[in-house]
């Protein structure tokens, strides 16, 4: 029981990172990236299939990060130079990283043979939890850090329109690469995080991530109204763990019922009650 | 000196939506004047002045300032020499970003933008502080880390002024931007605005729905009528100009009329 709540902690961390995704892409940069499943399932696969071939299992993560942050690059260059339409353009590479990830899923499914916490003196558990918080932490701090620097300030920008952007000498096609390319990484490492604690990796894992990451920006505002970059980390942090949980609670009676294929319907449907709950506590001006 | 030549813009060309908003106009603009657009509505004042900032792009024409044709210029480099504070306050600042942030980026305008340094640094913060309470317009000052989406348009468009001013750009394109404004507001945003560009020795080229201040504060009047400009009026014929003189000339055009196909400047 304490192995299964401290996972599900981990899983929760993990999930920030997703968070993070979907905080960059549609409130900093306001773009609609549905990459995010994608990149998550290939950080995952990657990392399974390196841990698996016998790599450093700080390298794997890396490795992975890089393989995110190249879905980012694909997705915000089809933004930029082709020209296609943000969700469009999303879905077209989601779909091509589909090859790539059923690919990688072929080199096995399941790293319990070579957990990297089996011959340490920290139980599995509490090895992966480590981990998780160490590696969360370090990406949040990194976010906030870029986020509020003047390069951040430039991203923020761009939120707000081609013109202005333009106008006040941004690099707009630049800082969507990098924008997507540091939330596509992010989701990345928590698809390797996802591996690790998880020891199991399949071409559907990211389904349902951007559920999450979304619900997890949701609710986070909501207990945490951002008023600035820091605001928002931490709302993202504490919006992921409390969905994690609700979601926890509300899938443990559905699984023994009905079976885990029913867990994406259940986030769902407690995505959306949430939602109509805050909507309908809303008062006083409303920001368009 | 900015001088354009001979421009065109035509708005869905060889369809039948055609619409030809800008008719050869040729204009040549000094250094330090400020000049007043005025015209019916339809009459290609908005046009001209986006076609300055590159918001659209002309069929035919070519635009200099100084000795540098420009003409093939982006949003992005024409925006070291124009600024522009339009109607829609998102055109001039940007919502997401507090009044500082807005003043600070304009500081980094077409600099290299560090990942290490905070957006807002103490000595940064002081003096665009300082910068905003010697604006002294309607207690700006107070609004320093508010929201910009939040705060009110007369404000956003002095912020929008003041990203010109600290990006550097020498021309400031204005178009209707104290529309909708009470009277005591609008009194006060057209003051700045002549403020902000006689003291920083910028030339403005102004479309402003208060025609009587424009041009009065203006030193010369263009006055522009189914996309051409049939009056240029400077110091003492500019006093004999009445305002009935604008209504003089017919409202929109709509017809369509084809013009001299001339070679695409870009």
């Amino acid at each position: 029981m304490l192995y299964h709540i401290v996972n599900v902690f981990s899983l929760a961390l993990a999930f920030t990172l997703v968070g993070l995704n979907v905080y960059i892409s549609t409130r900093i940069l306001n773009v609609t990236d549905l990459t995010c499943d994608a990149s998550v399932a290939l950080g995952g696969c990657s990392y399974g299939a390196l841990i698996l071939g016998g790599i450093n299992p700080m390298v794997a993560i890396f490795i992975a990060a890089l393989l995110g942050m190249c879905a980012g690059f694909i997705t915000s260059s089809f933004v930029s130079y082709i020209k296609i339409e943000p969700v469009l353009a999303s879905i077209i590479s989601l779909s091509a990283l589909q090859t790539l990830i059923v690919r990688l899923s072929s080199f096995g499914d399941s790293i319990v043979e070579r957990g990297i916490f089996r011959k340490t003196i920290l139980s599995p558990a509490a090895g992966n939890a480590v981990l998780a918080i160490i590696v969360t932490l370090i990406l949040c701090i990194f976010v906030f850090r870029i986020l509020n620097s003047e390069y951040g300030l430039g991203m923020r920008v761009y939120g707000n329109g081609k013109i202005i952007s333009e106008s006040l000498g941004i690099n707009t096609n630049r800082i969507l690469l990098i924008g997507l390319g540091i939330g596509n990484a992010l989701s990345a490492v928590a698809g390797a995080l996802m591996t690790q604690l998880t020891c199991h990796f399949s071409p559907g894992m990211g389904s349902g991530s951007l559920v999450f990451g979304l619900a997890a920006v949701i609710i986070g505002e909501k207990i945490l109204p951002p008023k600035n970059i820091l605001a928002a980390i931490v709302g993202c942090l504490i919006g992921s763990l409390i969905y994690k949980i609700i979601v926890e609670v509300a899938c443990l009676g559905g699984t023994q019922d009905l079976g885990s294929e029913y867990n994406n319907i259940i986030m769902a449907i407690v995505l959306v009650l949430l939602i109509a709950l805050i909507q309908n506590n809303e008062k006083g001006g409303t920001e368009s | 000196m900015i001088r354009a030549e001979d421009v065109f813009v035509v708005f869905y060309p060889n369809t039948p939506l055609e619409r030809v908003a800008l008719r050869g106009v040729s204009l040549t603009i000094q250094d330090g004047e400020i000049i007043s657009l005025v015209g019916n509505n339809g009459s290609g004042r908005s046009t001209l002045l986006r076609f300055f900032a590159a918001h659209v792009s002309a069929s035919v024409g070519r635009l200099w300032v100084d000795k540098t044709d420009i003409s093939c210029q982006t949003i992005s480099e024409r925006s070291l020499v124009f600024a522009s504070v339009f109607y829609d306050e998102n055109i001039g600042t940007a919502g997401n970003l507090t009044v500082l942030e807005n003043l600070a980026i304009a500081g980094l305008h077409h600099q290299s933008r560090s990942v290490l340094a905070p957006a807002v640094s103490k000595e940064v913060r002081k003096s665009l502080l300082q910068q905003l309470r010697d604006i002294d317009f309607m207690n700006m000052e107070v609004l320093a880390d508010e929201k910009t989406a939040n705060i009110s348009k007369p404000h956003r468009q002095v912020l929008a002024m003041m990203i010109a001013v600290i990006k550097g750009a020498k021309i400031l394109l204005v178009d209707e931007h104290s529309t909708g404004l009470d009277k005591e507001s609008a009194g006060a945003l057209l003051r700045t605005t002549e403020k902000i560009v006689r003291s920083n020795n910028m030339t403005a080229i102004m479309a402003v729905g208060d025609l009587k201040f424009s041009i009065e504060a203006s030193d010369r009047v263009v006055l522009l009528s189914h996309g051409k400009v049939v009056s240029d009026l400077k110091g003492e014929e500019k006093k004999k100009f009445k305002i009935d003189d604008i209504f003089a000339t017919s409202a929109c055009d709509f017809s369509v009329s084809r013009h001299p196909q001339l070679p695409i400047p870009c």
